[in-house]
């Protein structure tokens, strides 16, 4: 038998990276993916998705928290909006006009508008999400509904 | 809203010449550089990296950054579609710059250096005078 490496879909959440609105967010299988990288030693776990932000997603027991670069940003310029299973990240991106008669050597940093918005498996509690921004980092805090938490029953003697 | 949308950029990795002394991935911020008479401006997009977590050196005519970033995650990865590293970036200043009079400011992740030219390298104007 041979092994083949799959090329394309090896990474966490390649299922939908595209950006497209409704696609859910499968934890398990993402996770799923993240251990068989693992195992076969490929560890460049980033997936390049065409859509800004690029964001990060991590979960804990209690918690959801999704981060993503915006910087030179205020808080004032981005919108986010939740739904009990979705989140959207709007704003725009200023880049200032230096002034006139410049001569520029090199302009890489970009502006823009942008929005996104990302489905998921799990029910968040939406009214208490909270979100920063610092750095020219975002980062939001979506508990997980109660009933999605995992319960801990303890074991009594009869 | 109005405007165009915003365009995607990859975070490029340093392309480095020899070994790293620290591990994980260096990246290269997205930088504008322009001039005018009197200075030369940089900005950078450096988002992650505090007031406190960056250091500029100017060396035998080279101005270099390097910025530090938290890579503590807040929980297990569930997807990543950005990597986490240090940021890095060198340049070599054409014209003199009067180096006591560098003004460096961080906001929102965003650098941004003021480098002087020195008296003798701004441009001049010469006037014509008629006899």
């Amino acid at each position: 038998m041979a092994i083949i490496r799959l090329k394309q879909p090896a990474y966490p959440g390649a299922g939908f990276v595209g950006g497209h609105f409704g696609k859910n967010v499968n934890i398990f299988e993402n996770e799923m993916n993240r251990l068989f990288q693992k195992f076969f030693g490929n560890d460049s776990t980033t997936a390049h998705s065409n859509v800004f932000p690029p964001v990060n997603i991590y979960q804990d027991e209690t918690n959801i928290y999704l981060t993503a670069e915006l910087p030179g940003m205020e808080t004032s310029e981005v919108t986010i909006d939740i739904e009990q299973d979705s989140i959207q990240i709007q704003g725009e991106r200023n880049i200032e006009n230096e002034g006139e008669n410049l001569c520029y050597h090199r302009r890489e940093r970009e502006g823009g508008t942008f929005s996104r918005k990302l489905t998921f498996k799990n029910k968040i509690d939406s009214n208490n999400v909270s979100a920063g921004l610092k750095d020219g980092i975002l980062k939001v805090t979506m508990p997980k509904a109660r009933e999605t938490q995992p319960k801990k029953i303890i074991v009594k003697p009869e | 809203m109005e405007g165009k949308d915003i365009q995607v950029q990859e975070k490029k990795e340093v392309d480095t010449q020899g070994e790293l002394t620290q591990e994980g991935p260096f990246f290269v911020p997205n930088i504008d550089i322009f001039e005018d008479d009197n200075n030369i401006a940089l900005i950078a997009d450096m988002p992650g990296v505090s007031k406190d977590n960056i250091d500029i050196r100017l060396e035998d005519g080279r101005l270099r950054i390097q910025g530090k970033v938290s890579k503590e995650a807040p929980g297990k990865y569930v997807l990543s579609e950005y990597s986490i590293g240090d940021y890095f970036s060198n340049f070599a200043l054409s014209t003199a710059i009067d180096q006591s009079g560098i003004q460096a400011s961080m906001k929102n992740g965003v650098l941004r250096v003021i480098l002087p030219k020195s008296d003798k390298s701004k441009p001049k104007k010469i006037t014509i005078t008629s006899n």
